[in-house]
């Protein structure tokens, strides 16, 4: 029963998703084009099972197996999200500083209502729309289409699609209205993977860099190291998605629960 | 409450009492119409000219022949002749206290429990003139003055509509000093009214020398980097802001008027952004936020990328920086935090001491900091360069000079500890104090959902005044949509 007015909008969970998928990425154990096209279709099918999810959620309170699942999944994806955020911090800034900060995090993250992380998430967005443009501008030059079509393409078979908790809790971390807007998560998540695989191939061709290269690439005029600029807005959105998800779990346990019935 | 009794020499003693000893004090007892009176007044506040001009001149020369008493002189003033008396009487000693202190002549007669009022008033005080503290190129240059029934009338002459709504009131401090709550009544919403005016009712400073003295009551709670309020100083600032329906404070001896709730776009804007086109006036807002992140972030991005992030610095300035930072025998997290503070300590000396000293001041500081601190090494000519730039953008916007100041020192701190993880989280502890602030229900930061509805037609870019003027804007309207957005 949507009783409380604290939710998330779809823009917060948006940003959130998109955080994770330029962090995870599709793995290059497939060409280019077939791991497009199997994301697609992997996207279809998560959109649906989204829809599914968020009709079967709406306007019900959830029962106690549902928000230990769903919990669970955001637990999980929350200490990715801390030990995704370290590692950077520890590979790319060789600081430790974000350990010591984390207590802090969390405890923004389940104290602030989730309006302040919806206002949050308007200001964030344009950092990462004004951090995308910036980053094709340095890539504009350098990417090539017939790279696309070299002959030497990835061959291993396997194939997964990152899943996230947020596509399937969208009736319970929003408001009813905006339910409908969650079920387009997944095309989110895959647009940015897409976007992220997409560039690889068209600036490196067949081969399998990491990803960060793609980012070590970007050069303008006597700025040529753009990367630890771009790292730090990711920094700044896997911080956001940290305290939200801190939010999101307590949003969970704050619904009323449903009556079982004997 | 004590009551004024009918002998006038119990009421005079009574007076006598509370203000005998006080050289402004003036009682001047006389005959009118036979019967003995007095006039008691502060000499100074009240005008003994217009008071013979308006009553004892005429009565004096009516009252020869005539013999009444003292409850028939009180009637016949107060309603049969054309005296310009105050149509209510004061009937106990607060409300006598309460008009001399407001500087108005009070006339006790022998035998009538009642005094009638005389406004008079030749109080002295600084004329209508230009704020220095807030500069505009057109529009009006009036500024309030410290008398609060001058600042109502200048509001008065501005909003020339049955809808205004000027209530005065006096506070319950140990001055007893009159305020004014103002509203427009048809913009206003009146649950806010009732809910400010009760504030301000039950509001208890000790001192009340200034509207901002009322805050904590209007914005309990927590601590805040921004306040959800606006100072001005200007009648006309304050009559645009009555007819967006929000609510103006005035303090008897204090020109500053509090608007409340403001949106934090408002710190941004200037009456002159609507005298110019709307490409210019959005141009200068642009410069203006530029100006605002650049002072509270500049000097934290710089260290943090000085120290941590080396590779993002081209390399001609990279190595500019690292050779000056060799010179000077702090690290450049400490020297920047130390040149921020010194600038602040010239600032506040600036500001308080006597403006005859105030070159003195300035030439040794710019001594100082511009020169002597380099010559012998103690600091960096970038670390200087940075914290002046800074130093000057946070004039741009005075009304956030407070959190600004304090965000600037927190932001160096983590930067320079932390590094970018602290630096991510000094802007965090930014955007989640800046989203976090309302004022009676209305966000500080408006709500405009990113990608639907991106920018406010009145925000960092404004439409052209004509566009503007079709739909009204009422600051209300932002808290009903700032709940749906909830």
């Amino acid at each position: 029963m949507k009783q409380k007015a604290g939710y998330f909008t779809p823009a917060a969970l948006t940003l959130s998703v998109v955080t994770a998928a330029l962090a995870d990425g599709i793995p290059q154990g497939v060409p280019v084009r077939r791991a497009l096209w199997l994301g697609a279709v992997s996207t279809v099918c998560l959109c649906i099972l989204s829809a599914l999810a968020a009709a079967a959620l709406l306007n019900k309170a959830p029962s106690f197996a549902v928000r230990l699942a769903l919990t669970a999944g955001l637990f999980m994806e929350l200490a990715h999200i801390i030990v995704q955020a370290q590692g950077l911090c520890a590979a790319e800034f060789s600081s430790m500083a974000l350990l010591g900060f984390l207590p802090l995090l969390l405890w923004a993250g389940w104290g602030i209502r989730p309006a302040s992380w919806n206002a949050s998430a308007r200001v964030l967005w344009w950092f990462v729309a004004v951090g995308g443009v910036i980053c094709l501008l340095g890539l504009a030059g350098q990417l090539h289409w017939y790279r696309l079509f070299t002959p030497a393409q990835p061959t291993g078979t396997n194939w997964s699609v990152p899943v996230y908790a947020e596509y399937f809790a969208g009736a319970l971390l929003c408001s009813a209205r905006s339910v409908r807007r969650t079920v387009w998560l997944p095309v989110w998540g895959f647009a940015v993977q897409a976007a992220a695989l997409l560039g690889g191939a068209l600036l490196f061709g067949s081969g399998t860099y990491p990803r960060l290269e793609l980012l070590r690439a970007w050069s303008s005029g006597s700025f040529s190291r753009m990367d630890a600029l771009l790292l730090l807005l990711w920094l700044l959105c896997a911080v956001y998605r940290a305290a939200m998800l801190c939010a999101a779990i307590r949003l969970l346990w704050q619904q009323p629960e449903a009556e079982v019935q004997p | 409450m004590q009551q004024l009794s009918q002998s006038l020499a119990e009421n005079l003693s009574a007076l006598d009492a509370r203000f005998g000893k006080s050289a402004d004090y003036y009682a001047k007892k006389i005959v009118l119409y036979g019967c003995p009176g007095c006039i008691v007044m502060f000499d100074g506040m009240a005008s003994l000219d217009s008071l013979w001009e308006l009553l004892l001149d005429a009565a004096g020369r009516q009252s020869a022949s005539v013999r009444l008493t003292g409850t028939q002189a009180y009637a016949h003033i107060l309603h049969g002749s054309a005296f310009p008396a105050e149509s209510a009487p004061v009937q106990d000693l607060p409300q006598l206290v309460a008009r001399l202190t407001a500087g108005m002549a009070v006339l006790l007669l022998e035998g009538c429990s009642s005094g009638i009022v005389f406004s008079v008033q030749g109080l002295k005080f600084r004329s209508v003139e230009e704020p220095s503290g807030e500069g505009n190129l057109r529009g009006s240059r009036e500024g309030f003055t410290d008398l609060l029934r001058v600042n109502l009338s200048l509001l008065r002459r501005l909003v020339r509509t049955d809808t205004l709504v000027q209530e005065a009131a006096q506070a319950h401090t140990c001055c007893n000093t009159e305020y004014a709550l103002c509203y427009c009544k048809d913009r206003a919403d009146p649950a806010m009214v009732r809910r400010v005016r009760a504030i301000l009712q039950s509001a208890r400073p000790e001192l009340l020398l200034d509207s901002s003295y009322f805050v904590p009551w209007l914005l309990p709670g927590k601590a805040r980097l921004f306040t959800p309020v606006h100072y001005t100083e200007r009648p006309a600032v304050a009559a645009a802001k009555l007819c967006e329906g929000k609510l103006v404070i005035l303090v008897n001896g204090s020109p500053s008027a509090l608007v409340l709730p403001a949106l934090f776009s408002e710190q941004f804007e200037c009456l002159d952004d609507y005298a110019s086109t709307a490409a210019f006036s959005s141009f200068l807002r642009v410069l203006k936020y530029f100006s605002f992140y650049l002072t509270v972030f500049l000097p934290g991005v710089f260290v943090c990328v000085a120290v941590y992030l080396p590779e993002l610095l081209p390399p001609q300035l990279l190595y500019k920086i690292e050779a000056a930072e060799k010179a000077t025998p702090l690290p450049l997290f400490a020297e920047m935090l130390l040149v921020i503070l010194i600038l602040e300590i010239i600032r506040e000396a600036g500001l308080r001491m006597p403006q005859s000293l105030g070159h003195s001041v300035s030439l040794v500081s710019a001594l100082i900091i511009g020169d002597a601190a380099i010559a012998t090494g103690l600091m960096s000519t970038p670390v200087i360069f940075v914290a002046s730039i800074t130093a000057i953008a946070v004039f741009v916007t005075p009304g956030l000079y407070e959190p600004a100041t304090l965000l600037r020192i927190g932001t160096v701190l983590l930067a320079g500890l932390a590094g970018p993880v602290g630096l991510a989280a000094a802007f965090f502890g930014f955007l989640l104090s800046i989203v976090s602030t309302e004022a009676l229900g209305v966000p500080y930061l408006a709500p405009h959902p990113f990608p639907q509805q991106p920018l406010s037609e009145d925000g960092v870019l404004r439409r052209n005044y004509q566009q503007l003027s079709r739909h009204g804007f009422n600051i209300w309207q932002k808290r009903e949509r700032g709940k749906r957005q909830t």
